[in-house]
């Protein structure tokens, strides 16, 4: 059963609205978890980086895995042990454990956590991270237990060389409000976050639910979904325009990677202000049509998650073997755009923001619309800031080096199915705003050279594009993530 | 090939630009290019083998594409390939090792008499970004080799290789030349580079500043002005910043029948050392012998330390101490960790990072810490360049400055 949709509206507000950014006289240190036994579930990048960090800031850490992956000496198991780390099964190691952190692929979150808590020893700590299992498939756990979320927001290679650098990555954190029986869940969380190195990049305390409901719309809308709809449309868009078909799969692939890279150092203010004056007037006016356009597609999406009827539809597709699933991911694979052949040319970087102007006005619309959907949904900046925005980049170098198929098949399940959701309705749902798209915004660049403007329109878009609430949250965060606050 | 340039400029710092007029060198004519950190060695080998384009002039060969080469340059591109590709995340178990050495060489009919010529057969199927620091330089002239190419450009291609490849290497490239393969070999200059080489070019703060027979130059009476010693040493460095000493009768470092093994692969074993306070050890080996393993062990760096009896000023490992217990009290050199330095900070911040042992600044340093850093600088020969990026330093540069960065921290150890 749904958790979220068991609350009553005052508790599911409360929880939605949580979200504050730790200041740094608020950490303890790992004290609380120092001599605790510490089993980490699972051991892909996040479990084996997070545990390096974990022991080399003086943590008691070790690896349970399930019996087949120790019989058959496969990978997890061969980097857990050559890391010197104790690995062993499930029923040796859980009993002892203080904490248990569960760092399975998410999917996996029910078996696994149905197998681990009844060996749970009382009163001991369990963390997530992420809370879909809690929140969307409503598991319950035991009473005694503390339920924490501690979620590195990179990639766990990424955890692992900032911790080693003397950083860290930031961190989101929460505790379940129901499973909370000595009240210091929050502690464990702090600490945690701290023997991984995100204090040092900025935690933010949230709730399950704030996490789940707009982990779901960022990564099913702008992420996945407005990627994908841009790929095609872009792609389709410059071979009916006669642009070079290899220049043009260059141009797109590669595409979102460097215009976000701008996105990722200076939010959309800094990825527009790589345009010229014109080029950057032209951007503003296509991302505010797209986002007429769009806004009603984006609000249904959160709607849909709000109300749980996403992760319902998702969850029979789950039980009838991913039928769905996997009959979309075919039609990715079978796009034009996938089956082409980029250029080995260079394409300048300046000349990705030139001639990719439509492509940028995609990625502008579409952080405003699902950040501004998630903050009228009551779910705070902060928390939309990085469901929205910051994970861009990530996505984007993905389609760079895998194009959208292979991007679709190593995202969680959740943000593919989502993905394909948003598509199939955003691709029709443009057809008559790309109708009247020529290949100035989009392949060629624009026709005159001049970098001439109106200084008074050209001053009103600055305003409007820095002025943006996720600007604004933009800058105090990033602040936090950059190393320099010498 | 014939060489041809005119009217070369390339900026290659505020203060200095690589500028070349006019230089010819005949078909199939090797030559030494020599000259020290900065004097544009490395910019100049990259204009040739096509990584830089000049921001105005032109270089003109004859055949282009017969042309391989081999630097630092070309070994941080083939990481930054690797950790783009990398595919951590979605691998079952979390690691991606990247490419093994034989996919970094490529293929060539000649690929197994290369490599047992260079004697790298044993590595070939091990990931490139795990082998030392000796080893990639083979693999890179092994890539190089495998295009058969008639132009090789050499960018301290004997860096990191302990004595013996160097012969070995050294050989090898007389008898390329012999072969009628033409070098065109960037380094410091030293007796012991290939004595086919006859033509010597000496760069000098960006210009060509002399040119001729190997011999001629050397024996120049401006030769020595170029090369004679530019660092003065000052009477006294500058100070180091303080914390709670050590007990001195702790032993920096003691390992009890310490044994490492890759894989089931073992490196060393039945290791029993105490390195006493005061004391000074070189520990010396051939390329891949396990040194940096080793080093490894003490620096902290190293997880497989945990679950070995290694005791580090005092500290047993993994007895519930931080790394940055153990880090605070050595300073540590090596080649390895300043290829990993790789973050946007300016120069001044680089030196003062060292401070903190962190890669990049994340700390609010104090006033006197700035101080001391600017000294470090100017002690360095860098003065004014305070607010250079690191990553825009020439490869020596950076290497001068991490070595200042993680010398000024409480001297109790370095180690590298």
């Amino acid at each position: 059963m749904n958790y979220f949709n068991t609350l009553p509206l005052r508790l599911q507000l409360r929880e939605l609205g949580k979200c504050s950014l730790l200041d740094p006289s608020e950490y303890n240190g790992v004290e609380i978890l120092k001599g605790k036994k510490i089993v980490i579930i699972g051991c892909g990048a996040q479990g084996l980086n997070q545990g390096l960090n974990l022991r080399d800031s003086g943590l008691d850490v070790s690896y349970a895995l399930r019996e087949g992956a120790i019989t058959d000496q496969r990978q997890s198991w061969k980097n857990a042990s050559e890391n010197g780390f104790t690995v062993d099964t499930f029923d040796k190691l859980v009993p002892t454990a203080d904490l248990v952190i569960n760092l399975t692929p998410d999917k996996q979150h029910s078996n696994a956590v149905s197998q681990v808590m009844p060996m749970m020893k009382e009163g001991a700590c369990l963390s997530y991270s992420h809370g879909f299992n809690i929140v969307e498939e409503g598991m319950q756990i035991r009473d005694d237990l503390t339920v924490i979320m501690v979620a590195p927001k990179s990639p766990g290679t990424e955890v692992r060389e900032e911790y080693k650098r003397g950083f860290g990555v930031p961190t989101l954190i929460a505790v379940h409000t129901d499973n909370d029986p000595k009240g210091d869940g929050v502690e464990f969380a702090k600490a945690y976050a701290v023997g991984t190195g995100g204090h040092r990049a900025g935690v933010l305390m949230s709730s399950f639910v704030a996490e789940v409901k707009s982990d779901l719309m960022g990564e099913q809308t702008i992420l996945c979904g407005m990627l994908q709809t841009g790929s095609i449309l872009c792609y389709d868009k410059m071979i009916e325009k006669g642009i070079d078909a290899a220049y043009a799969s260059k141009l797109v692939q590669q595409g979102w990677e460097t215009i976000t890279e701008a996105l990722k150092v200076g939010g959309n203010t800094n990825m527009m202000n790589r345009l010229s004056n014109p080029a950057k007037i032209k951007a503003y006016t296509l991302a505010e049509e797209l986002k007429d356009i769009m806004r009603s597609l984006y609000e249904r999406h959160m709607d849909r998650i709000m109300t749980g009827d996403f992760s319902e539809e998702m969850m029979k597709d789950w039980a009838n073997d991913d039928a769905d699933l996997l009959k979309w991911r075919e039609e990715t694979n079978a796009l034009a755009f996938e089956k082409s052949v980029p250029t080995t040319d260079e394409i300048d970087e300046q000349a990705y923001f030139d001639d990719g102007i439509l492509m940028i006005a995609m990625v502008k619309a579409g952080v405003e619309l699902a950040f501004e959907s998630m903050v009228a949904a009551g779910i705070k900046a902060e928390s939309a800031y990085y469901e929205s925005l910051h994970e861009v980049p990530l996505i984007a170098n993905l389609i760079s080096r895998k194009k959208l198929y292979e991007m679709n098949r190593v995202i969680s399940d959740t943000a593919e199915y989502g993905c394909y959701l948003f598509s199939q309705k955003s691709v029709p749902l443009l057809k008559d705003f790309m109708s009247k798209i020529e290949t100035d915004v989009i392949g060629a660049g624009l026709t005159s050279d001049s970098n001439g403007a109106d200084n008074q329109q050209l001053d009103t878009i600055n305003r409007k594009i820095q002025d943006h609430p996720v600007e604004k949250i933009g800058v105090i965060l990033r602040d936090y993530m950059t190393k320099n606050r010498n | 090939m014939q060489i041809s340039i005119e009217n070369l400029f390339f900026p290659i710092n505020q203060k200095r630009s690589l500028r070349i007029d006019n230089w010819f060198l005949s078909e199939g004519k090797s030559a030494l290019i020599c000259g020290a950190n900065g004097s544009g060695k490395s910019v100049f080998a990259q204009l040739l083998s096509g990584k830089l384009s000049s921001a105005s002039g032109e270089i003109q060969f004859s055949r282009p594409d017969k042309l391989a080469s081999v630097s630092f340059e070309l070994e941080a591109e083939i990481l930054a390939e690797d950790r783009y590709h990398n595919d951590s995340e979605f691998m079952e178990g979390g690691v991606d090792h990247g490419r093994v050495a034989r996919e970094i060489i490529g293929n060539g009919e000649n690929l197994t008499s290369i490599c047992d010529l260079i004697g790298i057969s044993y590595l070939l199927e091990r990931p490139f970004k795990e082998i030392s620091t000796g080893e990639a330089r083979k693999v890179l002239i092994a890539k190089a080799l495998i295009k058969s190419p008639e132009l090789l450009i050499l960018d301290e291609p004997l860096s990191g290789l302990d004595i013996k490849s160097r012969q070995e290497i050294l050989e090898l490239f007389n008898s390329l030349i012999n072969q009628g393969v033409q070098l065109l070999l960037f380094d410091f200059y030293n007796e012991e580079l290939p004595t086919s080489i006859s033509h010597l070019v000496y760069l000098f703060e960006g210009n060509i500043v002399l040119e001729g027979p190997r011999k001629d130059v050397t024996q120049s009476s401006k030769w020595k002005t170029y090369t004679g010693f530019q660092i003065q040493l000052p009477h006294h460095l500058p100070d180091c910043y303080h914390y709670d000493q050590l007990d001195v009768d702790c032993p920096f470092v003691e390992t009890v029948d310490l044994e490492v093994a890759y894989n089931g692969k073992m490196v060393f074993k039945d290791l029993n050392w105490v390195f006493k306070s005061g004391e000074h050890w070189r520990i010396s080996g051939p390329n891949g012998s396990g040194k940096s393993t080793l080093l490894s062990m003490i620096s902290g760096d190293n997880p497989k330390a945990y679950g070995k009896d290694i005791t580090l000023f005092g500290i047993k490992r993994g007895s519930g101490e931080s790394i940055w217990d153990i880090k605070q009290h050595f300073g540590i050199l090596s080649s390895s960790l300043h290829r990993d330095y790789r973050v946007s900070v300016t120069l001044l911040e680089a030196v003062v990072s060292g401070f903190y042992d962190s890669i990049g600044l994340y700390d609010k340093p104090t006033e006197s810490q700035w101080r001391i850093g600017k000294e470090w600088i100017e002690l360095l020969g860098m003065k004014g360049r305070e607010q250079t990026p690191f990553s825009a330093l020439s490869f020596g540069e950076q290497r001068r400055t991490y070595c200042s960065s993680r010398c000024q921290i409480t001297i109790n150890l370095i180690v590298g």
